[in-house]
């Protein structure tokens, strides 16, 4: 593992001399350079080295769906919900930030969107939960109920990508 | 903040060609997206730079490698045209295009690590850079690029699926015309990673 030596040009962008292991090469300093960059908005190495970082996108006004907005719902309507196509986050969100409301006549009936779990507590009210959900591959989450459901909306109020 | 964030399309491969860090991108159904909605920094209309180092090794067809190009949303964009050269082009109305080629001889050989840059300097001219050559254009540019909405690819555009074939790495974008200079030193800065360095082990 000999050292390496490089002499640069004075440019303001980064270090004048280089002196490394050769395993890491120049890479640090290359990835130093261009965010020096003025004004820079958007890097992409392509390293596995330095991972694109998991983001959230803070939404001001909620993503919602025409099918989660105050909808009955039973268990037939379990399962996967397609986020991109439903509520249209992006592709691949690896979590979102998900506020459910659940109402019925009937107490103890419990709502999951993934682990954000929320129950009829009081019947007749509306009964409300928030929290993050992580997303599967695909970047969709499951939904489910115990029993019927009067009514239950879902918004999403930010994700991570 | 940089934004370091992006979706992968179709499963592209991320690994080492020699030193050089890089997606490699199989031409048909692989590329990346960043999600607009995260930062309106995308919406740039006025100067701008942005560029990659690409190999690649397919020259029949016309190939995108980073900008926004949409239907009707043509906005910026940097490509690889069908005779190996590279592309640069703004649109001022979102359906227009004014653009520049990198100049003859200046084709892109076959699997080799080339630096690619373009650049627009509002009502002066539109830019190109092949490695460290510059071609440019300055007729009738454009005060202002059109506020795309489409989507920000590497690696392919919204309006014509023209997938990219081959191996990405450094892409960038800066909301800004970079100087001459500032663009030569990335070129002779970073290229340490795809061609070695002398040096004294």
């Amino acid at each position: 593992m000999g050292l390496i030596t490089q002499g640069g040009l004075g440019n303001g962008l980064g270090a004048s001399l280089q002196v490394r292991d050769e395993d890491n090469f120049a890479w640090a300093n290359v990835v130093s350079m261009y965010e020096l960059l003025p004004n820079v908005i958007g890097f992409w190495p392509m390293s596995n080295s330095t991972p694109a970082v998991a983001k959230f996108v803070p939404l001001t006004t909620a993503l919602t769906s025409t099918s989660w907005d105050g909808d009955a719902k039973t268990t037939d309507d379990n399962g996967t919900i397609d986020l991109s196509a439903v509520f249209g986050v992006p592709a691949g969100i690896k979590a979102a930030l998900v506020s459910m409301t659940v109402k019925d006549e009937t107490t103890q009936v419990w709502s999951l969107a993934g682990p954000l779990q929320v129950w009829t507590i009081v019947a007749n009210n509306y009964n409300s939960g928030m929290g993050i959900v992580p997303c599967d591959a695909n970047g969709d989450f499951s939904w489910a109920c115990g029993s019927e459901l009067d009514y239950v909306a879902l918004k999403i109020h930010g994700y991570w990508l | 903040m940089i934004d370091f964030s992006y979706t992968k399309i179709g499963a592209p491969t991320f690994s080492y060609l020699s030193l050089a860090p890089c997606v490699t991108l199989n031409g048909t159904s692989q590329y990346l997206t960043v999600d607009t909605q995260s930062t309106t920094n995308y919406s740039i209309t006025g100067g701008l730079t942005l560029g990659a180092w690409i190999r690649t090794g397919v020259f029949t067809t016309a190939q995108a490698i980073i900008g926004r190009w949409g239907t009707s949303q043509q906005g910026y964009l940097v490509s690889v045209v069908n005779d190996g050269t590279v592309k640069f082009e703004v649109s001022a109305s979102g359906a227009d295009s004014f653009s520049v080629v990198s100049a003859d001889p200046d084709l892109l050989p076959i699997d080799v690590w080339t630096f690619v840059c373009g650049r627009y300097t509002p009502s002066t001219e539109v830019a190109v850079w092949f490695n460290a050559t510059k071609t440019t254009n300055v007729t009738s540019i454009p005060a202002a690029i059109h506020a795309s909405t489409a989507a920000f690819y590497i690696g392919n555009d919204a309006l014509s699926s023209r997938y990219f074939s081959g191996s990405l790495s450094l892409a960038f974008i800066c909301g800004q015309a970079l100087s001459d200079r500032m663009i030569e030193l990335l070129y002779y800065q970073s290229k340490a990673l795809f061609y070695g360095i002398s040096h004294n082990a």
